[in-house]
């Protein structure tokens, strides 16, 4: 299922609200920009290959990787060993000539050491791993965020999609040869450009009783049926309809005014598909390095004027949906 | 964190260029229950379930992904067997 990093008017079906259903009360305000990374371990007993915490943004002045001097092409690791079990977890592609250690905050249950494999000035970022299929469990999924974190504070990475093993190094040297013109030219692209999630909730029970106070057909209609003994089934249909409709333009208008104010300090911005019944916008916005203040500084102020919407508000991630490369794969 | 559904289709990624393994891809799709998990992580942070609901949610929803995918996609090999016959790139366009 393809999903092309279509820029901004690229509006997917939202789906209709469904006939009013009574939702928990919930309108609060959520602080924008939330600690995401400290929410981010689920205590399974994996406390110590936490990421250092993020309440600092990360900066150019803080060294996560490690560089060592390059003494070959070659790194000593499990495949130098002759292991068939084991094969090369790769997380992302970045450019680096240099060969780096990101220290054991591998995926799995034993973390192992997150390291580079290179072809010319490309490096993927890997760590050995089991030959298996990697279920897309949340541990899963935060060890494999947690490793393109760390990388991305001194890389523009190329994320790679969840769960990709390969066989040897080799076959990994072979990847990024065979698309090396392409890792390239979206590396550079991709230069000093941060993702940032905002999704937008609302309180439905909350909405519905606004568009009952102001729309004149519907505050009618919703009398005529309460002061009626048994109202026409037509009439709650009809009900039904208007609340949908006006909740509907309520939201697109809520997710206009929003995506507009952040126009001007983004590069690119995609809406997906909303999760769940309460969120009404579902967004990525690609923002330059040096415009992260000014986007921080948007979202907050938009988020103050909007309150009765709750905002949450995730990042820097890498591009995930900015860059969409499809590695057609032909197998014997 | 509601980073699953990126990370899982999005940026880069392999496609079996197989007509038969295509098929056989869309018609085990496994969207629906990914969204369900989506759901289930959105509702975790919204604190609307607890972490052992959430837990209970995950098992059962990767399970059934697991019954559908079978090791769908294993390990990855460029040579001989496997071979990159194509790349395709789409990224964000510039106004």
């Amino acid at each position: 299922m393809p999903r092309p990093a279509s820029p901004r008017k690229g509006e997917r079906g939202r789906p209709m609200p469904s006939a009013p259903i009574k939702v928990k009360s919930r309108a609060r305000k959520s602080a924008p920009r939330p600690a995401k990374p400290s929410s981010k371990s689920n205590g399974t007993g994996r406390a110590a290959a936490k990421p250092p915490a993020r309440a600092v943004r990360p900066g150019p002045d803080r060294r996560v990787s490690e560089k060592i001097v390059h003494g070959g092409p070659t790194m000593p690791s499990a495949e130098t060993r002759g292991s068939t079990s084991r094969g090369k977890y790769v997380y992302c592609i970045i450019e680096s000539n240099d060969a780096l250690r990101f220290g054991p905050i591998g995926i799995g249950a034993d973390p192992s050491d997150v390291y580079t494999v290179h072809y010319k000035n490309l490096a993927a970022v890997v760590s050995d791993a089991p030959l298996e299929v990697l279920d897309s469990t949340r541990e899963n999924v935060l060890s494999h965020e947690r490793v393109n974190e760390t990388v991305m504070r001194e890389h523009t990475v190329i994320p790679m999609s969840f769960g990709t093993i390969f066989k040897t190094r080799e076959d990994i040297v072979e990847l990024l040869r065979s698309a090396a013109e392409a890792f390239g030219d979206v590396l550079n692209k991709m230069q000093n450009k941060l993702e940032f999630g905002l999704k937008v909730l609302w309180d439905r029970d909350q909405a519905v009783r606004e568009v009952e106070h102001e729309d004149e057909d519907i505050s009618r209609l919703k009398k005529e049926i309460s002061g009626q003994k048994g109202p026409t089934y037509f009439a709650r249909m009809q009900y039904g309809r208007l609340i949908d409709s006006a909740l509907q333009s309520r939201s697109e208008r809520y997710v206009a005014d929003i995506l507009e104010q952040l126009r001007e300090v983004s590069v690119a911005s995609r809406i997906n598909k909303p999760i769940g019944d309460k969120m009404i916008m579902n967004a990525a916005f690609l923002i330059a390095r040096d415009q992260e203040t000014a986007f921080d500084g948007k979202v907050k102020s938009i988020a103050s004027r909007f309150d009765k919407l709750t905002f949450k508000y995730t990042g820097p991630w890498p591009p995930y949906n900015f860059v969409n490369i499809r590695l057609k794969l032909e197998r014997a | 964190m509601f980073i699953l559904d990126s990370l899982l289709i999005g940026s880069l990624r392999f496609v079996l260029d197989k007509v038969v393994q295509a098929a056989e891809a869309e018609a085990q799709d496994d969207s629906a229950l990914r969204d369900q998990l989506l759901e289930a992580q959105m509702r975790l942070e919204l604190g609307e379930i607890t972490e052992d609901e959430f837990a209970v949610i995950e098992r059962d929803v990767i399970a059934a992904i697991r019954e559908i995918k079978g090791g769908q996609q294993g390990p990855i090999s460029m040579s001989p067997q496997d071979k990159i016959s194509g790349v395709d790139i789409e990224s964000f366009d510039t106004e």
